[in-house]
């Protein structure tokens, strides 16, 4: 790229912005500049603070009630937009609208969960490891002869990488959808689509005498019977599959409960580490090493745990393992060391890409007030990392993100909403603080950001989506089924079917899968597709779309969906082809049931959410547009997730890439 | 032993407190490179300097011979046996010095683990207090922890009479040097526990008075054999030395660096190794 091109592009080098800065400072010391020449000739700065979950209306109704004094003077500064968000409002899928500029057409992300086609096995959207394919057998053992594969799906360029192209330098840290990290200069973390050790987005394992009934279909954690005999209990650890070994058997790690015969404290002997905890403590973080291969090859994971009661009952949580940042077993951050330096200088911290751990408060594993307490360890951490790299941010561009708002939503939106059938006054009256404290944790945030910004600072207060509550469930699969659009090879098991393995394809047309998919059961596609493609297929979505638009609760009256994409009208870029072939934009205060998500068929078509997860995002994007919050002035009216790369590389006088389908927000 | 353990910590105290405001690391070098020193001096004077010369000189020549004669297997078969056997002379020449070398190279790794294994609690830091008691002493569940101000006690005791055992956790809120009370009932003794930033000699474990237990464990007085107590121990966090991007465990860095401070000078010292 030649000197004339750049300047017609309006690009300068990260190399010419300093010169430029330098001789600028040159001039001022010498008295030739004045203050608002020396603005000018400064470099841009840009800070995006990503609050995921942050509600337009809830933000709104706080500063009224003066509960965030930061963000009204931001928005003073600047201006406030409800921000459009993806189609589906998926954390995923929108996050990856704001790292590529694109929609799900262009990255690919359309869902939390995706299935081959060819087999119909679900999948995790944003990456995938594939085991190394050739191994040799030597009795028990397997040698690899290659190395295995982890692989970000995320299609499209980060624009951060393009910053970094043009000599900007960037930090994001934690963004979701970024697992693997994008190869780049900038330093990144990867946030939201990390998984723990065993490869999961989160699997507690809970130690009990008196486990729950159907302790084995617990999704999102591992539940082992134990025994108490002379105040020792002995227990196991279960972590990743060793693919050394012969079919692959879980790595395991032994430890020991030593509790005292009267006090409400034990002692825990984990791989030669000693932990003594009172009873309903949490323990600092354990780094815990499972042997692959003896001497030879370890997998490096970290814990907490938490001595949830000692007496009458024995029972012990122990949290999801993360991936050690300090050796991580998989790639968490660009340079590769980055994560390293982290632990170095601030501790051991949450790597999973969702941290709040949802599903053992779902279950019934952690108490409202445990998982508060859990909650708040990551958000004080999160806060610590933030200080950390707000304070050593000096030039080009600044991502953090925030993951308390969205989790802690979805849990405690039972608090806020007088007709969840969760909610109730007292539950209110304990809880109901919680939201709105932490809206002010993150106008904290926003006014410490505020604080280091200058003239030549941007600052852009960001959220994929916005709240609603989640009071009833759709079975999609089980409409489907009564309305003849998919048939079962046995009725009667209707109940027992997971992962579709009841159904009849050969009579089935449609089925959904993930949050806010449905597909077609298309041959050529599909492993035994029937739909033909052309107008029989456009044919069959043209009709589900008008049905299922007509769809009514019959408690209530209202129609359970309220708009029904189809790819082609709402997605542009070279993945389109693979989007599902009809979106599902549910109404307000309804969502797909957890059950139909996976391929189960239940019995009802609809059901009371009587989960904790009480507030969700996954309905019609038309209700949950984000936030767009910023000391400039926003110029555009109807900004969109897509919209802020572009204004982004704007700022630093960087054109958009072709493959960016929005516009700059600030004109 | 008491009061030869007491000298020897001072006179580690007084070599290595210039180093207290650094990193260890620079202190673990500085020592080790005096360690190198020191086993090349032992080494001239306790082995037979002549003798050594002498034998390397002959492997040496026998090597050249196999240089120059390796189209001659006879020849080659029997310079081989010789570099063998002078070989085994020079291990010979080398055991004396060696032996000698042993007691105060030992006795220097114990005074600088003290020093350079573990670092003292910071302010905020928690670490475990285990008592143990010896196997044929009853095992008393009547013993309490008193801390001193500056400290906190966290938990109440675990007692673990299968492994005759007492655990508490102990958090540090001041800079300070402390003696936690272990109250026996009847008795008591104490424990010393360092809160510093700095590097600080730390008795990890005060022992009975078992003379290997003692000679492994220097830093504070034994214990009365009439408590029945095998050991107190604090498990203070651990340093963590990288070098050069590796996490290397003290010992290795002053194994490696007091050798090869010792190759390196021992012409500087006319020491032949």
């Amino acid at each position: 790229m030649n000197m004339q091109k750049r300047t017609k592009r309006n690009e300068f080098t990260r190399r010419e912005i300093l010169k430029a800065m330098g001789s600028a400072a040159v001039a001022a010391s010498l008295g030739g500049l004045d203050k608002k020449v020396w603005a000018k000739t400064r470099p841009p700065k840009v800070i995006v603070l990503g609050i995921d979950g942050m509600d337009p209306t809830l933000v709104r109704h706080f500063i009224k009630q003066g509960k965030m004094p930061n963000t009204k003077k931001l928005t003073e500064m600047g201006g406030f937009s409800p921000l459009t968000t993806s189609i589906p409002p998926q954390s995923p899928v929108a996050w990856a609208n704001f790292i590529t500029g694109m929609n799900p057409g262009g990255h690919g992300i359309f869902d939390f969960i995706h299935r081959e086609p060819e087999t119909l096995i679900p999948y995790l959207s944003t990456s995938r490891t594939t085991p190394p394919t050739k191994k040799i057998s030597l009795g028990d053992w397997r040698i690899p002869l290659s190395s295995g594969e982890v692989k970000l799906l995320r299609g499209g360029k980060a624009f951060w990488s393009i910053l970094e192209e043009n000599g900007i330098p960037a930090t994001v840290f934690k963004i979701p959808s970024n697992f693997p990290p994008e190869e780049s200069e900038a330093r990144t973390l990867s946030g939201m689509g990390t998984p723990d050790l065993l490869g999961t987005y989160g699997t507690f394992s809970y130690y009990t005498v008196d486990p729950p009934k159907d302790f084995s279909q617990m999704g999102g954690g591992k539940v082992f019977p134990v025994e108490v005999r002379d105040n020792k209990v002995v227990a196991h650890l279960v972590g990743p599959h060793n693919t050394f070994r012969r079919e692959s058997p879980r790595a395991t790690i032994d430890f020991t409960v030593w509790i005292d015969p009267l006090n409400p404290a034990a002692k825990i002997d984990l791989q030669g580490r000693e932990i003594v905890l009172k009873e309903k403590e949490w323990s600092d973080w354990i780094v815990v090493t499972f042997d692959m291969i003896p001497c030879l090859g370890k997998v490096s994971g970290i814990l907490r745990i938490y001595l949830k009661e000692l007496r009458p009952s024995f029972r012990l949580y122990v949290s999801p393992i993360n991936i050690n940042p300090a050796d991580p077993a998989l790639p968490i951050s660009t340079p590769s060391g980055y994560c390293k330096k982290l632990v170095d200088d601030l501790g051991y911290f949450y790597t999973q890409g969702m941290p709040e751990d949802t599903k053992a408060l779902s279950n019934l594993v952690l108490t409202d007030e445990e998982y508060l307490e859990q909650a708040r360890f990551v958000l004080d951490e999160r806060r610590r990392f933030y200080d950390y790299e707000l304070t050593r941010f000096r030039e080009g561009f600044f991502f953090f993100y925030f993951s308390s708002l969205d989790l802690n939503s979805h849990m405690f939106w039972r608090t806020l909403d007088g007709n969840h059938p969760l909610y109730t006054s007292q539950l209110a009256k304990e809880f109901g603080w919680f939201i709105p404290h932490l809206y002010q944790q993150m106008d904290a945030v926003i006014g410490q950001a505020m604080k280091i910004m200058d003239e030549n600072t941007t600052l852009m207060v960001i959220s994929d989506h916005g709240f609603l509550s989640f009071r009833r469930g759709f079975n999609l699969n089980t409409w489907l089924l009564n309305n003849e659009y998919a048939a079962l090879d046995d009725p009667l098991s209707q109940e027992e079917t997971e992962f579709f393995n009841n159904v009849d394809w050969g009579k089935t047309r449609a089925y959904g899968l993930g949050i806010n998919s449905l597909y077609l059961n298309r041959a050529h596609r599909e492993k035994h597709g029937i739909i033909s493609p052309g107008s029989n297929a456009s044919a069959l979505a043209n009709e589900l779309a008008e049905r299922l638009t007509k769809v009514k609760d019959p408690l209530t009256g209202e129609p359970v969906i309220s708009n029904v994409y189809k790819p082609e009208n709402v997605y542009t870029g070279e993945f389109t082809h693979r989007a599902p072939d009809l979106i599902i934009g549910y109404n307000r205060t309804y969502r797909s049931s957890w059950e139909t998500i996976l391929g189960k068929y239940p019995r009802d078509e609809f059901v009371d959410n009587h989960d904790k997860w009480s507030g969700d995002h996954c309905m019609d994007n038309v209700f949950l547009p984000g936030v767009l919050i910023s000391n400039r002035k926003i110029t555009a009216t109807h900004p969109a997730l897509y919209d802020l790369a572009p204004s982004i590389l704007n700022l630093f006088g960087i054109k958009k890439s072709r493959t960016m389908i929005g516009t700059s927000v600030f004109g | 032993m008491d009061l030869f353990n007491t000298i020897i910590c001072s006179f580690f105290d007084l070599v290595c407190l210039p180093f207290a405001d650094l990193h260890p690391l620079w202190g673990l070098t500085t020592l080790s490179v005096l360690t190198g020193i020191i086993m090349l001096l032992v080494f001239r004077v306790t082995s037979d300097q002549a003798a050594i010369r002498n034998v390397k000189k002959r492997i040496k020549a026998h090597f050249l011979e196999i240089r120059l004669f390796k189209d001659d297997l006879g020849l080659m078969l029997e310079a081989q046996k010789n570099v063998l056997k002078h070989n085994l002379t020079y291990m010979r020449h080398s055991l004396k010095p060696m032996l000698f070398l042993l007691v105060p190279v030992v006795l220097i790794m114990i005074h600088l683990s003290l020093w350079f294994d573990s670092s003292p609690l910071k302010k905020g830091e928690t670490a475990i207090v285990k008592l143990k008691f010896r196997e044929e002493a009853p095992f008393n569940a009547d013993v309490s922890l008193r801390v001193p101000e500056g400290v906190l006690l966290e938990t109440p005791p675990v007692r673990i009479q299968a492994e005759r055992e007492i655990c508490w956790r102990i958090k540090a809120l001041e800079k300070g040097t402390y003696q936690l009370e272990v109250m026996l009932n009847p008795g008591k003794v104490t424990k010393a526990l360092v809160v510093s930033d700095q590097l600080a000699r730390l008795s990890a474990k005060r022992v009975s008075k078992n003379i290997f237990q003692r000679a492994l464990y220097p830093g504070e007085k034994s214990l009365p054999k009439n408590t029945g107590i095998e050991f107190i121990e604090i498990k203070y966090p651990s340093i963590s030395y990288h070098v050069f991007g590796w996490n290397i465990h003290w010992l290795v860095i002053f194994f490696v660096v007091s050798i090869a401070a010792g190759f390196l000078l021992k012409r500087l010292f006319n020491v032949e190794i």
